[in-house]
């Protein structure tokens, strides 16, 4: 079973006297239980349409599409700006995201009430910050989120959203500032969330060789279309030639070279 | 290079940025209708204000004891007060006196709130301390207590109106600008300031004041509505704007005797106090969504 | 160009002690471009506060000669949000008092990739990439000659970041700048940088070079991770 199905979805914004278009003809399938992942130039419209899914646009901007159904059942274009309680998501900018004036205990237990679930609120919280590798829990639950490092702001969302224990994750970026050791153990740690609660999950990412080994299936978005789209351990081997001008890109650590080559954007037509 | 997409017309000096920045504003602001309208209605407000004396249709002064609680007719629409002045042009005129106890007010408590709220929050440690110790103090007072103390020794009149309702209201600003300096003061872009050798003024100045400027007017629009019930209250209660200078509430107190007889005499002043109220209110909540950080940042 | 010597880092908060960084030393040449990996919160931030003076070490000491700037690792909040891109590069030279010559903000646009028509765009208006360009650009308008960079890349898309970096090395080669370079992405520190600081938990746990990295000739078994883990 599909877990989402959009078909034709366009985001735009009134500009002046113009409309932009952030996001155009794009449709989508996600079956239940994939692990999603989402690659594209900066600004290409991936946080938009991650935030339509869930069902934060911002006021300024409107959707259309052609048919969008969530767990089977069709969402009309007035439901879908509201905010569908199955889904969670990790934010890109999760120092930002965080509430600056509430301890990281406060806000996963925040998310523990928001499900109904109130006993032993303290042993959970430092339970789900061991989870996201989190060292000396104790002290970072105690801690605001001005005292954390960047690190550890992406693992106390993380945190904070897989106590909501959604039917869908999207996260957006979700280890951008984790060593590679941390890394591994988060995205390992959701993967093996995904399989056991039958969560699926939309990895929003610039690190090509990360999607490439934890998720599925990718698509590449290229100014608010999807380019391409493929399983995702034929990434490296994908025709299009913006995905190839992107693995091009990557520095690589067993080649050493004075420049790094570069994009060149005008060779790509949509 | 970067193109993006999504980019609009190129704006050419500063003058046109600032026209686009003001015109997406406006265009959120905008969007919220009831918010709208209300502006329209206190633009209109302030314009009846400015031309007052052309617009009211008799001398708002002019007793005329023969004239005595008319009901409201073709001559006098409103009807006329226990004194035979025309209702309505005591209404139109006492307009004004309710943005002068506005301004005056605004004048009074926001420069003072805002200075301290942003020096307590940048400064934090020990000026903090005192400053927000200071404030708690003025916050304390009783208002209407302070009144009366006032009225007592100056007077009962505008002046002692507005003195003693600044001297509490100051605080409300203070409390906010300091709540919205400690978040800026965090922000990058200040860091950013103070390593390229800003003095803590240049900071306050150019950086903490304008971004805490917008929650401090929303809130001043909120508080306007708070400030003309006060201002109606203490009129209702004879200790504010004297006679024979129409004030909304010194109305509705004259019109109370006769209430249950000649209900326009209260009813119309009442009216206008709660609609402007309500207006500003609406106002406070159409800015509320520009200034949403999410929009500027 | 900088000299570190054994910085210690206490939080202190509710007599709960922290020690965030200990015994940090290293010493940086001028027009080096000098690269700390490590685990997450282990203090690299830490180290770049200390020498920007946002944050005072409890012991140690350092040796900073010259001016700073400071690329945040997120280009979000860098940037003040009512002030256009132009006033945002004449802001340095304002705080200082000195002549605000608008040709060379246009030329300081240009050499960071950027065109004349950004002068009068607002921070909101740019996509994460451009913003990283104008805090680099401010650094450059500074005349800064320390450049401390943050994660400078994490948030943007690989086709971006190779020119960020492209454009780091080229300014760098022409305005002899030196550079220390914060991030998680070894295949970028052994790009921009010789000389790579390795921390974990607050210390200094292996000094090596970039070449040595990519031969794999490395003394500690955290760094040998590291290296086999990342992508
Ligand atoms: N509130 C807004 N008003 C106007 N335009 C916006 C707004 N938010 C985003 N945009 C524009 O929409 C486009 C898509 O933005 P989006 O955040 O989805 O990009 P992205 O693919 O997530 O990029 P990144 O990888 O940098 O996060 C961008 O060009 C951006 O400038
Ligand atoms: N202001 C502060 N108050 C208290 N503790 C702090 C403060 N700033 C940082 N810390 C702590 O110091 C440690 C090091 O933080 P730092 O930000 O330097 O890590 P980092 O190496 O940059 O990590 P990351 O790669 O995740 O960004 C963390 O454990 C953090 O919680
Ligand atoms: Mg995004
Ligand atoms: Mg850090």
């Amino acid at each position: 079973m599909n877990i989402i199905d959009l078909k034709n979805f366009t985001l735009s914004i009134a500009q002046q006297e113009k409309t932009n278009l952030i996001v155009q003809g794009v449709s989508l399938s996600i079956q239940n239980g994939e692990i999603l992942g989402v690659v594209g130039e900066s600004g290409s419209g991936k946080t938009m349409l991650m935030r339509f899914l869930l069902g934060v646009m911002p006021q300024n901007m409107t959707a259309s599409f052609d048919s969008f159904s969530f767990l089977g059942s069709l969402i009309s274009l007035e439901e879908s700006k509201n905010v569908r309680s199955d889904i969670a998501m990790v934010l890109q900018d999760p120092k930002t995201s965080l509430n600056p004036v509430l301890t990281v205990e406060d806000q996963i237990k925040e998310a523990f009430i928001l499900k109904g679930d109130k006993d032993n609120l303290d042993e959970k919280v430092l339970k789900t910050l061991q989870e996201v590798s989190i060292q000396d829990p104790l002290r970072v639950a105690k801690s605001y989120p001005f005292e954390l490092s960047g690190g550890m702001g992406q693992r106390v969302m993380i945190a904070m959203m897989l106590a909501l224990k959604p039917k869908l994750l999207i996260a957006d970026e979700p280890t951008s500032s984790l060593d590679a050791h941390v890394q591994r153990q988060i995205l390992d740690l959701l993967r093996d969330t995904a399989k056991k609660n039958g969560m699926t999950l939309i990895i929003v990412s610039h690190d090509l060789p990360l999607i490439s080994a934890y998720c599925h299936r990718v698509i590449v978005m290229y100014k608010g279309h999807i380019v391409d789209s493929c399983k995702a351990q034929d990434l490296s081997k994908s025709k299009h030639p913006y995905t190839k001008g992107l693995l091009r890109c990557l520095p690589k650590l067993n080649d050493p070279r004075k420049r790094l080559s570069i994009l060149k954007r005008e060779e790509i037509d949509l | 290079m970067i193109k993006n997409s999504t980019m609009t017309e190129i704006p050419k000096s500063s003058y046109d940025a600032q026209k686009k920045k003001i015109y997406r504003n406006w265009i959120v602001f905008s969007s919220n209708k009831i918010s709208l309208w209300s502006f329209y209605f206190l633009v209109l407000l302030i314009l009846v204000a400015s031309f007052a004396s052309f617009i009211a249709p008799h001398d708002p002064a002019n007793v005329d004891l023969s004239l005595r609680l008319q009901e409201p007719s073709s001559v006098y629409l409103l009807g006329t007060d226990e004194l035979g002045r025309d209702i309505l042009s005591r209404l139109i005129f006492g307009v004004r006196t309710t943005i002068y106890i506005v301004v005056l007010i605004i004048f009074f408590t926001v420069p003072l709130g805002v200075a301290i709220g942003i020096i307590a929050g940048y400064g934090g440690k020990w000026i903090d301390r005192i400053l927000m110790r200071l404030t708690d103090i003025f916050l304390a007072l009783p208002r209407l207590i302070l009144a009366l103390a006032f009225v007592a020794a100056m007077g009962p009149g505008l002046l002692s109106l507005v003195v003693a309702i600044s001297l509490t209201a100051w605080t409300s600003y203070a409390r906010i600008a300091r709540s919205e300096t400690i978040l800026i003061r965090k922000e990058n872009f200040v860091k950013a300031a103070q390593l390229q050798g800003a003095k803590p003024f240049y900071i306050l100045r150019h950086y903490v004041l304008p971004l805490c400027l917008p929650s401090v007017i929303v809130r001043l629009t909120y508080d306007m509505a708070g400030v003309i019930l006060m201002a109606a209250g203490f009129g209702f209660l004879g200790l504010g704007v004297q006679p024979p200078v129409p004030e909304w509430g010194t109305m509705v107190a004259s019109g109370q005797p006769y209430l249950l007889d000649h209900w326009w005499v209260s009813t119309a002043p009442g009216f206008a106090i709660f609609i402007t109220s309500l207006a500003l209110n609406f106002v406070g909540d159409g800015l509320r969504d520009v200034i949403d950080p999410r929009q500027n940042y | 160009m900088i000299h570190a010597e054994n910085l210690s880092v206490i939080f202190e908060k509710k007599g709960q002690k922290f020690q965030a960084l200990s015994d940090v030393s290293f010493d940086v040449k001028k027009g080096e471009s000098f690269g700390i990996i490590g685990e997450s919160g282990s203090g690299k931030t830490t180290i770049l506060n200390v020498l920007s003076g946002m944050v005072s070490q409890n012991s140690g000491a350092f040796k900073l000669n010259g001016t700073l700037q400071y690329v945040f690792q997120d280009p979000y909040s860098a940037l003040h949000p009512y002030h256009t891109i132009g006033r945002i590069l004449e802001e340095p030279l304002k705080i200082r008092k000195k002549i605000v010559d608008k040709s060379l903000i246009i030329q300081c646009l240009k050499n960071v990739g950027l065109g004349e028509e950004y002068y009068f765009r607002y921070p909101h208006e740019l996509s994460g990439g451009q913003r990283q360009r104008v805090v680099i650009g401010r650094a450059l308008v500074m005349q800064a000659d320390v450049l401390l960079l943050d994660e400078p890349t994490s948030a943007l898309d690989v086709s971006v970041q190779a020119e960020i970096l492209n454009l780091l090395k080229d300014l760098q080669e022409k305005y002899k700048f030196t550079m220390i370079l914060v991030t998680h992405d070894l295949p970028v520190v052994a790009f921009m940088c010789n000389d790579i600081l390795v921390m974990r938990q607050g210390k200094v746990i292996e000094r090596i070079t970039s070449t040595n990295l990519r031969r794999g000739m490395i003394k500690n078994s955290y760094t040998k991770e590291l290296v086999d883990l990342s992508f």
